[in-house]
């Protein structure tokens, strides 16, 4: 598989530069501003010597399979840390579930009251690719239980992060979105609605250690901390089992 | 027709026409001067393709038409011009016959020429499917005069037209004009720097120097006249017109009549009774006090001294002969011997083979 | 291939197609305008026209997403009109792909209408035919050959279009998903097989059509070079 991908390689554009001593982290899209919150607090440890680059979990996925040099993946899923373990990229012990995301319907525009827009609305509906973006997949298995009266036309976004776009630039006036995203914009309660977590699959989001650093240990050992998952809690994101990695 | 025009026209290079012209009759009006006089620039400005700008002065009118004034400007797609240019420029993508169907296809006022007519006076049958490239020089400008002609206009402007051509495909085509100017009656104003041309085709000259048209008259007045420097080296040249009497073949030669007297020439077309137009060199003329008795030449004419001009080795005198002037280019020598005055009485004499149409 | 491949394919040629075609009828006239007007007005449209060739399409996506935004002019004229959004449609797409291939279709034609001998057109002009008549009796058959490439790059140029469609298409199967996101969906669903024949496909499709060009521009297919002249 690692041949074949010589094309996505020309897609990319990420790149991140060899520099000593830092740590390359690559984020799914949604986490990013989590991240943030959360290396700005890292004790021990200045913000500058962490890298981020950020995008879809597919697309880091392929490119770590290519070589990108990475040492740490927050991925919005749990597929693609498990297929770089199968591919013998990343150290075992590490994989650790480090949130969970919870979806959201967002109607900035909303005038009716929720039961009449699930009964009424006919048009489109902006939500991730449900193909290989985990919250597009939730959004497709809320749709399924029958949410709405009406068949909507989907539209769709690579991930939940052009989704929000679609949405906030007025494009789309109804989509499937994170609750972290919201939050973080500090959109107002009764523009979204959340639905019951048993309707889908959780979204697990989980993290894999490609390459030892002290940076990744610390920011590891942080998030177990009970103030890292403060953090992780307040941007919208429910939290699992702490990390069994070894954190010395 | 009727053309009269008012014009004065700058450019930043220095280049300016300042010059009336006025036009009032059919027949080849040519435009002699120069190169840089400002000859093109004017046929440009009468069809309309330099607009000129606001500082410029231009006024058109064409047989009471307004064609261009201060305050409107008739295109020139609309002006019943046309334009024959000195490279032709025929329709590369098109072949001979195409390029003469597109003009046919815009003529400018229904006409009676027909499009057989004109490819069979211009000679284009065996060159109608050749494309543009293929053509010479001559047969090129041959097809544009012809693709003129057919789109019916009532002026034709030529710049130049025979300039890049070598002697005998001008010919060719001056003796093509010379049919034009009998058959469709279009009047022809003719730009042209060469004296030769001129001489064979117009019938009023128009003198254009540094942008300002200087002199205007018939062609045959214009011919002897000192005051252009025409009479510059070989082109000095008397034009003449006589009539035909008869033809004499079996010497090859036929007589005309000029002012009372015989002419022979080198056997010409025409029949008895037509009106023929001659060139005569000065170079060819000479000059003699008393009528020879018995002289190989053959055309002796009573002339009188009009007026002459000594120039540093040649003399060049101006004759009459009834109505009509002739030239003659003497050695000064010969002059003085001759004691050449105004009003003296003598006789000219032209070789039969020297004279041209 | 699959169906949903099929249909990429399809709606690919039928953007390519539509932006060609669009482009042929608005652009013809600029690029006539451009190669022969003196005014100063044409000195600022050129760099302009030129623009899409060195923008990144992400950012005329960026734009033209809040440009079609329904809480914008023109994205709610449109919503009044035809009670749909720009974005995420097909006509979402094909006005960004005009934008994207303008250069491409106006540049060459440009330079062909630039090297037509002004002689030739004053000819015409003395010859009775008035502007239009000059340009499309004339004009157009001299350029055959800046026709010709001009076409063909814009199609295969919109063929080849990402990153606006990323922005602003929604990946909405017989709309606006094209051949380069299916590719990318096939990359990001690990779909590495199908990848491959898409993108192969591209790739001998996009070298098919420089080679077409390399031929028109040599002359073999064109009928007439004569007419071109420097002014």
């Amino acid at each position: 598989m690692r041949h074949s991908s010589l094309l996505i390689v020309l897609l990319l554009s990420c790149n991140p530069s060899i520099a000593d001593g830092k740590t390359r982290i690559a984020v799914a899209a949604n986490f990013k501003s989590t991240l943030d919150a959360l290396i700005r607090q890292v004790p021990a440890a200045l913000p500058e010597q962490y890298q981020i680059s950020t995008g879809s979990s597919g697309l880091i996925y392929a490119q770590i399979i290519n070589g990108a040099p990475f040492d740490l993946f927050l991925s919005a899923d749990t597929e693609r840390p498990r297929a770089l373990l199968d591919h013998n990229i990343g150290v075992p012990g590490s994989y650790w579930v480090y949130a969970r995301g919870r979806l959201a319907l967002w109607a900035p525009k909303r005038t009716r009251p929720w039961n009449d827009l699930f009964n009424q609305y006919r048009g489109k509906l902006a939500q991730a690719n449900p193909d290989f973006a985990p919250y597009g997949r939730a959004a497709t298995q809320v749709l399924r239980t029958g949410l709405f009266s009406h068949q909507l036309q989907p539209v769709l976004g690579n991930n939940v992060a052009q989704t929000f776009n679609f949405i906030l630039t007025g494009n789309s006036s109804l989509g499937f979105v994170s609750l972290a995203q919201l939050l973080d914009a500090g959109i107002s309660t009764e523009k979204y609605w959340i639905p019951e977590p048993m309707l889908y699959d959780e979204i697990q989001q989980s993290l894999i250690v490609i390459k030892d650093t002290s940076g990744s240990r610390r920011l590891i050992a942080f998030m177990n901390s009970k103030a890292g998952q403060e953090i992780i809690l307040e941007h919208g994101y429910t939290t699992g089992q702490l990390s069994s990695y070894d954190s010395n | 027709m009727k053309i009269q025009a008012q014009i004065e026209f700058t450019r930043p290079s220095g280049f300016s026409l300042n010059t009336q012209l006025n036009i009032g009759h059919p027949g080849v009006t040519a435009i002699y001067g120069q190169s840089g006089a400002g000859k093109s620039t004017l046929l440009r400005i009468l069809a309309g393709l330099e607009r000129g700008n606001n500082t410029d002065k231009i006024d058109i009118t064409v047989d009471e038409h307004i064609w261009q004034n201060h305050a409107q400007f008739l295109l020139p797609e609309n002006r019943a011009i046309g334009v024959v240019f000195q490279d032709q420029h025929l329709f590369p993508h098109l072949s001979v016959r195409d390029n003469l169907l597109f003009a046919l296809k815009r003529q400018h006022s229904p006409s009676s020429i027909s499009l057989e007519n004109i490819i069979s006076w211009f000679e284009l049958d065996p060159l109608l499917n050749q494309k543009v490239s293929q053509l010479s020089g001559g047969e090129s400008q041959r097809a544009a005069i012809a693709r003129v002609i057919i789109n019916a206009p009532k002026i034709i402007l030529m710049d130049e037209p025979l300039a890049s051509l070598d002697y005998p495909a001008k010919q060719r085509i001056l003796n093509c004009l010379k049919i034009l100017k009998e058959e469709f009656q279009i009047p022809i104003l003719y730009v042209s720097h060469q004296w030769d041309e001129i001489t064979q085709i117009a019938d009023e000259v128009q003198y254009i120097d540094a942008g300002r048209i200087t002199h205007k008259g018939d062609i045959a007045t214009m011919s002897t006249s000192f005051e252009l420097g025409l009479y510059n080296g070989d082109s000095a040249a008397a034009v003449i017109y006589c009539k035909v009497i008869s033809q004499d073949s079996e010497y090859g030669l036929t007589q005309l009549e000029f002012e009372h007297n015989d002419l022979f020439v080198n056997q010409l077309d025409q029949s008895p009774g037509e009106r023929v137009r001659l060139i005569i060199s000065a170079r060819d003329t000479s000059l003699v006090s008393e009528r020879p008795e018995a002289s190989s030449i053959l055309n002796i004419l009573e002339a009188t001294v009009d007026d002459f001009l000594t120039e540093d080795r040649t003399t060049l005198v101006r004759l009459h002969c009834g109505k009509q002037n002739l030239l003659a280019r003497i050695t000064r020598k010969s002059a003085d011997a001759m004691q050449i005055r105004k009003g003296q009485k003598l006789f000219a004499q032209i070789k039969a083979t020297a004279l041209t149409r | 291939m699959t169906a949903t491949d099929i249909n990429a394919v399809l709606v690919t040629l039928q953007l390519a197609g539509a932006t060609t075609l669009t482009l042929m009828i608005i652009g013809t006239p600029i690029a006539w305008w451009v190669a022969r007007s003196q005014s100063w007005l044409s000195i600022l449209v050129s760099p302009l026209i030129s623009l899409p060739l060195v923008l990144p399409p992400t950012v005329i996506g960026f734009y033209l997403l809040i440009l079609f935004s329904p809480d914008q002019a023109l994205g709610s004229f449109w919503l009044q009109v035809t009670g749909d959004t720009l974005a995420f449609s097909f006509t979402g797409l094909l006005i960004g792909s005009i934008i994207y291939s303008l250069p491409f279709y106006i540049q060459p034609l440009q330079v062909e209408f630039t090297n037509i001998d002004q002689n030739l057109i004053e000819a015409a002009t003395t010859l009775g035919a008035g502007p239009a008549d000059r340009f499309f009796s004339l004009v157009v058959p001299l350029s055959t050959r800046g026709f010709l490439i001009a076409t063909t790059l814009t199609f295969a140029h919109t063929v080849g279009e990402f990153g606006i469609v990323l922005m602003i298409g929604g990946n909405i199967p017989g709309e606006t998903r094209v051949l380069s996101i299916a590719l990318y969906d096939h990359v990001e669903t690990l779909q590495y097989a199908s990848a491959h024949l898409l993108a192969g496909g591209l790739m001998l499709f996009s070298f098919c059509t420089l080679i077409l060009i390399h031929v028109i521009n040599k002359g073999s297919l064109t009928m007439v070079s004569a007419g071109a002249r420097n002014k």
